[in-house]
Parts: C-alpha cells; sequence; structure tokens
C-alpha cells in the first residue's frame, strides 16, 4: 500500500436503541482501503457489515449512534455536516445496494435517476448528462440504452436493473464504491456477470472497491484484501489470497468448511457451524464466537481478544488461532 | 377493458339510483306536503288535496318516481313547483358556489397537509413532529359548525379580515371573491387537513425506509429533494384516493358552512327545499351529487396511472 489509505475506518462503533435492548451492530472495527484497492467484508447475516457500511455513508436512522472515526482523504465524515457529506456522498463515494428491485425508486425515470447526480454534483447540462447516462449504460453492458433511458424500473429485468445501479454508481466518478450485497437478490447465472462487471469498472475506473458479501466464493478472486466479521467484530483481516489459503480464526476456518466446493464429496453433509450468532444486544463476554467455538481455551471469556499479527499482510483475534493450513485453495464462483 | 369500463358504467348507475331512491323514501317519511307550504297553513283540506292532484302528488310514490326517472334520464330534472324554476337551472345557479367553495377547501387541506407530512415525517417522534400531530388530532376534533363561528369571531369581528357572511361572485373581482370563500373553506378544511397530515404522514414515513430514498440520499441529493421528487410521489396513492372522496362530499356537504356564512350554493338550495318538502329540487340536487361523487372516484382510479408506471402498464395489458 502506498501513501495515505483512501478509507480508515477508526473503531467504529454503531449502536442502535431498540425495545429489546441497544442492538451493538457494529462493535470496535478497524479497516482501511487504499485508493483502487479492493476489500472484501464477510460474515454472515447479523454480523453487521451493512450496518457498518450505512454508518460509513451515513444511512441509518436518526436514533442510531455511531462513535469512532470513518477517514476518508483523511477527514472525518462522521462529523462532517449534512451539506459537506452531501458532497460527498454520491460524488467521491458511491453505493450499490442489495436488491436492485428495490433500490431504484420505481415511479421515476431511469434517466433521472442516472443524471440527478451528475446534474447537482458536476452541475451537467440537460443533454451532457443524457450523453453521459447513454455512455455509461454502454459501458455496463445494457443494450439499447436510449430506449433503457426512457423505461420505468419494473420494466428491466433485475440484472439489467443491477447494472443500472452500477452506471449510477459511477456517474460521478467516485474514488470508493461500497458494494453491500450486490448480487444476492439476482439469479445465479447473473451474479457472476454482475460481479465480473464490478472488478472491471473498479479496475479500469481505478476505484476502490469495499465488496460486503456472505458469501465467500464472490469475494475470493476479485478483492485484493479481506475482513471477516462476526457479531459486529473483526474476527480476521488480511490479503484475501492468504486468508483464504490458510484462514487462522476459528470462525473463518468453519465458514470455509461450511461453504460447498466442486470437490466436495456428493451425499456427504455439509458442515455446519452450530449454534446461532450471537446476540446483538448482550453479547457473550470475550470472543464472541466463542460460545460455537470447538477450540475454546480458558481464556476465550475474557474481554478481547485483539487482532494479532500473523503473516505478513495477516492478523487474527483469536487465542486458539489454526497453525496449520488446510490444502487446497477455494476456487471463486 | 371494454368489459370492465361497462360494467363500472353500470355500477356507478345503480349506486345513483339507490341514492334517489333513499332521498325520495325518506322525504316522503316526513309529514307534509309542498301543497301545505305554497298555499299556506290555513288552507282547507280540500284545497291541498286539489293541489297535491294538480303536481301528481296524489299518485303512489313508485309512479311518481317512475315518472320522475324516466325524465331524469333523459335530462330534465323537472321544474321546482315551489318556484317554478328549472331544477337543473336552480342547480347550475347555484353549483360556481359550491364548486369553488369545494375546491378551495381541497387545496388548501391537500397543501397543508403535505407541507405538515413532510415536516412531521422527515422526523418522526421529535418535538416538531409531536406538535403538528397535537395539533392535527385537535383539528381532527373541530367539526365545521364550531370552526366556522370560531373562525368569523377571529379573523370577520376581530381581525376584520374577511367579511362576516355573504358571497361575493368572481365578477365582482377576484380577491373579494377570495375573500369571502377563504374562511367557510377554512372552516371545512379542518377535518380534512388532520386525516389527510395523518395518512400522509404514515405513508411517507414508510416509504423514507425503502431502499430507493437511501439510494437517493447515498448519490447525495439534498433531503427537500428526496422528500419531494423520489418519497412524496409513490406515498401518495392513499392520500388521492381520500381527497377524491373528501371532494365528493365537500360538493353535498357544504350545507353547514353555507347557511352559517350565507353563501348561495347547493347546500342552500337544498335545505330550504327540504324545509318545503319540495321533493323535486331535492332529488335533482341529490342525483346531481351522486353523480359527480361517482365521476370524481373515476378520475381517482385514472389518477393513479400517472401516479405510478406501474399500473398504467397493467390497465394497458
Amino acid at each position: 500500500m502506498t501513501g495515505e489509505p483512501l478509507l480508515q475506518v477508526r473503531g467504529l462503533h454503531t449502536y442502535i436503541p431498540t425495545s429489546r435492548g441497544v442492538v451493538r451492530a457494529v462493535d470496535g472495527v478497524d479497516l482501511d482501503i487504499g485508493r483502487g484497492q479492493a476489500l472484501g467484508v464477510v460474515g454472515e447475516s447479523g454480523s453487521g457489515k451493512s450496518v457498518m457500511a450505512r454508518a460509513v455513508m451515513g444511512l441509518l436512522p436518526a436514533h442510531a449512534r455511531s462513535t469512532g472515526q470513518v477517514l476518508f482523504d483523511g477527514v472525518d465524515l462522521l462529523t462532517l455536516g449534512r451539506r459537506q457529506r452531501e458532497q460527498v456522498w454520491g460524488r467521491r463515494i458511491a453505493m450499490i445496494f442489495q436488491d436492485p428491485g428495490r433500490s431504484l425508486n420505481p415511479v421515476v425515470r431511469i434517466e433521472r435517476q442516472l443524471t440527478e447526480g451528475m446534474r447537482r454534483h458536476l452541475g451537467l447540462s440537460r443533454t451532457s448528462a443524457h450523453e453521459s447516462a447513454l455512455r455509461l449504460l454502454t459501458e455496463v453492458g445494457v443494450p439499447d440504452p436510449e430506449r433503457r433511458l426512457r423505461n420505468y424500473p419494473h420494466e428491466l429485468s433485475g440484472g439489467m436493473r443491477q447494472r443500472v445501479m452500477i452506471a449510477m454508481a459511477l456517474t460521478c466518478g467516485p474514488e470508493l464504491l461500497i458494494a453491500d450485497e450486490p448480487t444476492t437478490a439476482l439469479d445465479v447465472t447473473i451474479q457472476r456477470q454482475v460481479l465480473d462487471l464490478l472488478r472491471r469498472v473498479q479496475t479500469s475506473h481505478g476505484t476502490a472497491l469495499m465488496l460486503i458479501s456472505h458469501d465467500l466464493a464472490v469475494v475470493a478472486g476479485r478483492t485484493d484484501r479481506v475482513s471477516v466479521m462476526y457479531a459486529g467484530r473483526l474476527a480476521e483481516v488480511g490479503a484475501t489470497r492468504e486468508v483464504f489459503r490458510a484462514p487462522q480464526h476459528r470462525y473463518t476456518q468453519a465458514l470455509l468448511g461450511a461453504t460447498p466446493t466442486v470437490d466436495h464429496r456428493r451425499h456427504t453433509p455439509l458442515n455446519l457451524i452450530p449454534g446461532a450468532m450471537a446476540s446483538p444486544v448482550d453479547p457473550p463476554p470475550g470472543c464472541r464466537f466463542s460460545p460455537r467455538c470447538e477450540f475454546t481455551v480458558p481464556g476465550c471469556t475474557r474481554p478481547g481478544p485483539d487482532l494479532v499479527r500473523v503473516g505478513d499482510d495477516h492478523e487474527v483475534a483469536c487465542l486458539n488461532p489454526v497453525s496449520v493450513a488446510p490444502g487446497g485453495e477455494l476456487v471463486g464462483r | 377493458m371494454t368489459v370492465s369500463i361497462l360494467r363500472r358504467a353500470g355500477h356507478s348507475l345503480l349506486v345513483v339510483i339507490l341514492v334517489s331512491v333513499t332521498a325520495v323514501g325518506l322525504l316522503s317519511l316526513a309529514p307534509g306536503s309542498v301543497a301545505t307550504v305554497i298555499l299556506g297553513e290555513n288552507a282547507t283540506p280540500a284545497a291541498v288535496a286539489a293541489m297535491n292532484t294538480e303536481l301528481g302528488l296524489d299518485q303512489p310514490l313508485w309512479r311518481q318516481y317512475g315518472n320522475w326517472l324516466g325524465r331524469a334520464l333523459g335530462g330534465d330534472l323537472g321544474t321546482s313547483p315551489l318556484t317554478g324554476q328549472d331544477v337543473t337551472q336552480a342547480i347550475l345557479d347555484r353549483l360556481p358556489v359550491t364548486l369553488e367553495l369545494s375546491l378551495l377547501a381541497l387545496t388548501l387541506s391537500v397543501s397543508l397537509a403535505v407541507l405538515l407530512a413532510v415536516l412531521s415525517a422527515a422526523a418522526p417522534g421529535i418535538w416538531l413532529d409531536r406538535v403538528i400531530n397535537a395539533v392535527s388530532s385537535a383539528f381532527l376534533a373541530v367539526p365545521a359548525f364550531i370552526a366556522g363561528p370560531v373562525l368569523i369571531y377571529l379573523f370577520a369581528l376581530k381581525a376584520g379580515w374577511f367579511p362576516v357572511s355573504g358571497w361575493a361572485h368572481i365578477e365582482d373581482g377576484l380577491g373579494a371573491n377570495l375573500r369571502s370563500a377563504l374562511l367557510p373553506a377554512l372552516a371545512v378544511s379542518l377535518t380534512e387537513i388532520a386525516s389527510f397530515h395523518r395518512l400522509l404522514r404514515t405513508d411517507l414515513i414508510g416509504t423514507l425506509r425503502e431502499d430507493y430514498v437511501a439510494a437517493a440520499r447515498a448519490k447525495g441529493m439534498p433531503r427537500g429533494y428526496v422528500m419531494f421528487r423520489h418519497a412524496l410521489r409513490p406515498s401518495s396513492f392513499s392520500l388521492v384516493t381520500l381527497a377524491g372522496i373528501s371532494l365528493g362530499r365537500l360538493i353535498g356537504g357544504t350545507v353547514v358552512v353555507e347557511i352559517l356564512f350565507g353563501l348561495p350554493g347547493l347546500g342552500q338550495l337544498v335545505s330550504a327545499s327540504i324545509t318545503a318538502r319540495d321533493v323535486i329540487t331535492v332529488q335533482g340536487v341529490v342525483v346531481f351529487v351522486a353523480v359527480t361523487y361517482v365521476v370524481v372516484n373515476m378520475l381517482v382510479d385514472i389518477s393513479y396511472g400517472f401516479l405510478d408506471p406501474r399500473v398504467r402498464k397493467a390497465a394497458r395489458a
């Protein structure tokens, strides 16, 4: 990594008061994304990865409380005023949501949804915004873009809608793209196309990417680094290749073990992780994975553990890490 | 599509006939007849009977109604036995007042309700939302016959900004016309504002949780823009429905304020006709109001297509 990272998240805590108590959705997370770099954020449902992304984008409901620092190009987004943040959102950081059927406004034509950001941030005229929109749609592989601009979202297929969302995210040439489960709502056959498109535009535009997924295979071949989250905390961080080759945290290992692969022997049960996700209201003391872990040692229930460096670009928060690397490499889908 | 329009038209006709039958039936239950009103309290029973025969009121109710309906379907609502005036003409003379009053009331209600709903939905639960909710609850509890005198007292008698009563026709100048219409319109608006506000507030809060609103905010669009460009339209379906029902109700239901403020509208006409047992005029007005109601509701249905492109597509298919 050269120079200052583009995005530095430091000690981010996001607490959301609910009727059942305060949900500690994100409880002390650090992240770095360098310019043009791709970071995967992986974890199962409820691990806090989406809340973390929304906290970075300031999209959480008003009663949610975020503390810590979200430094974007050296400026803490959490302390910026609303007008200043509006200058960053859409223009320098853009977000792609999970379900394109819900993240495009059903009563607004594609053209307005694509061009409103450009016209506001870049001050483009109607015609140049229109041309720019055409160019972007062509780039993301939407056929007959002139007609698509006049369409409403329901007139497009799911894959087309997500392509439109990607084009929309690119409109102002952002430095960082946050993609929150961008393919979860799509057909399996379309997922790969959209992921490859995302990776392609990321490299061709030199944009940094935060790719959030519950699916390790999505992240595997498409990111430089990966952060594994569990119950609002980081379990393991490192170079994607390294983490997949030699996972050190027991949770990462279990997660990899639960992923079906081509080599998986037929009619043998998948390795599931026993138990359920730790309660975000009343998390277990110490390592939050410890109640589900087969390899606990006495210290696991004491406060901590912190991330410890175990490799060149590899840190793990585990008192009894996997020291022997399992063979084989995960094949990206 | 054609079948559904025909079914709809048949349904509407049935509604109009039912409404007029009910009105005539209810009025016939009341004692007295228009003959007594014309001839005066001291008329001999023989004279009243003669007058009834002359007006055709001695015939059975169903035949009276049948005769009237036959002519009404041909567009002739009959002539008032009391004033000798053509009922259609009487309605057309009074209509502009009621229509202006209703439309003004509806415009006031919708625009104020949208403003209040946007303000409360922007941050539900904070003090501003609570204050607006409290005011809206209070409005809901104030019927026009209470709001009217209070408004007259405050803004006509005390402040002197508006005339106490009476109607200035539009030919007398738009300013004077609006000044005479504003207080009565406001008096009927209060409950409408309250119900519109509550409905739209709830729908807006729901819409603001949608991903496409988050996506618009993530594009860095300002809050007001997101509210009006992205959230308001998809939130307004129920409001449009309710506003349509309200407009129908207002056209037939401004009786109280028309009497209170001395406005020569349909409400005054119908109330005078009921007192005089002028069944022909009452029937005419009731049918007219029912038809208006049905037409307004049909327009509301059509307007969904403008609000939501998905409805447009379904209708075309």
